[in-house]
């Protein structure tokens, strides 16, 4: 096994989150004014995933 | 009214998707009722204690979608399915009302946040390995929802996330709470100093409530997940988030809770808390038989309740009165309430608890078999009282409704109440039963009105059992606070409108469900443990 590094500090840091899948856990953590970005990874093919990310960067 | 049941093989809906779709086909012009589902065993019986089920739905897989409808007298069938289908087949994000923004790839969305400390994943088992691993690469840390995530890549995670400092909570890891933020299923409860780690979920909820509800907080609870601390996986987190808390400034003592793990993982876990950690320790091994000792910084607890009553009295003072005064209840008080439940049922003499939260429902078996015996159960203590068919309960029966074979293909019944509230219906019209018990999980995620999902049933129940002679009981625990989206307040209030009596502990219901059905053998075995138990 690798040698374990140093614990990240993710107790006691401001929590920015990701929220892959069940979007009730987005809107738990927007109810709890936390920082965070919903995935959806399963609902369109590839290029169209790749546009729309494009078009969310741009909007 | 006319049945109509349309699949749709191998098209996938999230369950909170479904649930919603369902709601909202309901309230199409045209309708009476409609489920929309997964094809699964447990909906398609579902479907049929509704009369939703028809032919085409009976030959449904489980990768398929069923949408079934029941169109009313003189609507037009084809023309009301058309309107249906079309909702139902609409991309999730017009299903959901005005768009919410979401990423499809997981470097549009992390650029999106400048990146991110954690992630919760929440996506069916089998898709859950690979963003897991590409998020631990980037230095994300995971809070891993989902279910059916094999041993070998749960594993894999944590050997990984271990190596580089990073926490893997989960798989199936139902509640976190890091800094005051609730993650999955959890409540709003105040910060404090008791940092908590654990691998029950529900476990969680329970015990950060009832601290809550003394005025002691919470540092960090940290849900590791119930396979953590099996032989294979051998407590990685569980001590990887010791570790965590030790070194945490805002944590002064810790609490350990989990179902009695694999004896080797159990000393492991123990020898760790000896070398590794200087703090005072409560651990809660749910279903420990017996433990070693640690110079006295390790007290052991063999109830949630019981937990909380040890942290209270280490804070003496206003902890210790509020304990006392709102949830500790005496032997004579408890007895005196078991009694007077008692005195109403008649020759009903069986127990039948519903329950949405494992770890409680678990607590609850282990409090029968101290006090009266084992009940049967869908996730029994010993093999012998298994259901065989967990959609008929036996006896004295303890059914997780959040198990696996009840949620394949729908919400979780924390979410949804649609399986529950028909169990209900189905256990208040047995004759036999004499007491059902009822735990009422609130906070994020949760259904937003739980109680009022279930008092029709509950009032409708109570009046049916009368007609068959002898009260049915219903007692039920509500697990939140104040401050949690759903009021607690509300909560209680319609349960004690619909006869439901309430507990402030499910230790407290469960002693007192053994009391109300196992007679006077509970009560000699209850004075006698009431200090391991509810002390």
């Amino acid at each position: 096994m690798a040698k374990k590094e140093r614990p990240k500090d993710l107790l006691g840091s401001e929590l920015v989150v990701l929220n892959i899948g069940l979007d009730i856990f987005r809107q738990a953590l927007e109810s709890q004014k936390v920082r965070c970005a919903q995935v959806d990874l399963q609902e369109a093919p590839k290029l169209e995933r790749k546009l729309a990310d494009a078009l969310d960067r741009l909007l | 009214m006319r049945v109509v049941n349309v699949v749709k093989q191998n098209l996938f809906r999230d369950s909170i998707q479904l649930m919603k779709l369902s709601e909202d086909v309901k309230k199409l012009d045209g309708v009476v009722d409609a489920v929309v589902s997964m094809g699964t065993d447990t909906n398609r019986r579902l479907l049929e204690d509704l009369h939703l089920l028809g032919a085409d739905g009976k030959r449904a897989a489980d990768g398929d979608l069923v949408i079934a409808v029941s169109v009313a007298e003189g609507a037009d069938s084809t023309e009301v399915m058309g309107r249906v289908e079309q909702m139902v087949m609409a991309p999730p994000a017009v299903q959901g009302g005005p768009r919410r923004r979401a990423f499809h790839s997981l470097e549009a969305a992390l650029d999106s946040l400048g990146g991110a400390n954690i992630a919760v994943v929440s996506v069916p088992g089998k898709q859950a390995f690979r963003p897991s691993m590409e998020l631990l690469r980037k230095g994300v840390n995971i809070h891993l929802f989902s279910d059916h995530v094999t041993k070998q890549e749960e594993i894999e995670l944590k050997r990984f996330a271990s190596s580089k400092g990073l926490l893997v909570l989960g798989p199936g890891a139902g509640t976190s709470i890091i800094d005051g933020v609730g993650l999955g299923f959890a409540n709003s409860v105040r910060r404090g100093d008791v940092g908590i780690v654990a691998s029950a979920g529900t476990g969680i909820q329970e015990a950060t409530i009832m601290l809550d509800h003394i005025g002691l907080g919470v540092s960090h609870a940290l849900g590791v997940g119930g396979t953590d601390v099996s032989k294979e996986v051998g407590g990685i987190m569980m001590k990887d988030c010791l570790r965590m808390l030790e070194a945490d400034e805002a944590t002064r003592r810790i609490m350990i809770i989990a179902k009695a793990p694999a004896e080797a993982v159990f000393r492991d876990v123990m020898r760790f808390v000896d070398k590794s950690t200087t703090k005072p320790v409560i651990a809660c091994f749910l279903g420990l038989e017996s433990a070693p000792e640690y110079g006295g910084r390790v007290r052991y607890a063999k109830t949630l309740h019981s937990a909380v009553a040890k942290a209270a009295e280490e804070s003496g003072g206003a902890a210790l009165r509020e304990f006392r005064s709102k949830i500790s209840v005496s032997f004579d008080a408890l007895q005196r309430s078991a009694r007077l439940i008692a005195a109403g049922l008649g020759r009903r003499k069986y127990v039948r608890g519903l329950y949405s939260g494992g770890t409680i429902a678990h607590e609850t078996l282990l409090i029968f078999r101290e006090l009266m015996g084992e009940a049967y159960s869908n996730t029994p203590l010993s093999s012998n009282f298994a259901l065989i068919d967990p959609n008929k309960s036996k006896g004295n029966s303890i059914v997780d409704l959040g198990d696996e074979f009840f949620t394949a293909g729908r919400a979780h019944p924390m979410i949804d109440p649609t399986l529950r509230r028909l169990r209900l219906a189905q256990e208040a019209d047995d004759p036999a039963v004499a007491t059902i018990l009822l735990d009422i999980v609130l906070g994020y995620g949760s259904s937003s009105d739980p109680a009022g999902a279930l008092q029709k049933t509950i009032e409708e129940g109570r009046r049916s059992a009368k007609k068959h002679g002898g009260e049915l009981a219903v007692l039920a625990h509500v697990c939140g606070t104040e401050t949690d989206p759903q009021s607690l307040k509300d909560q209680n209030a319609k349960l004690t409108a619909a006869g439901a009596t309430l507990f402030k502990s499910n230790a407290l219901m469960a002693a007192t469900a053994a009391l109300v059905v196992g007679g006077e053998e509970a009560a000699t075995n209850l004075k006698r443990k009431w200090g391991e138990l509810l002390g």
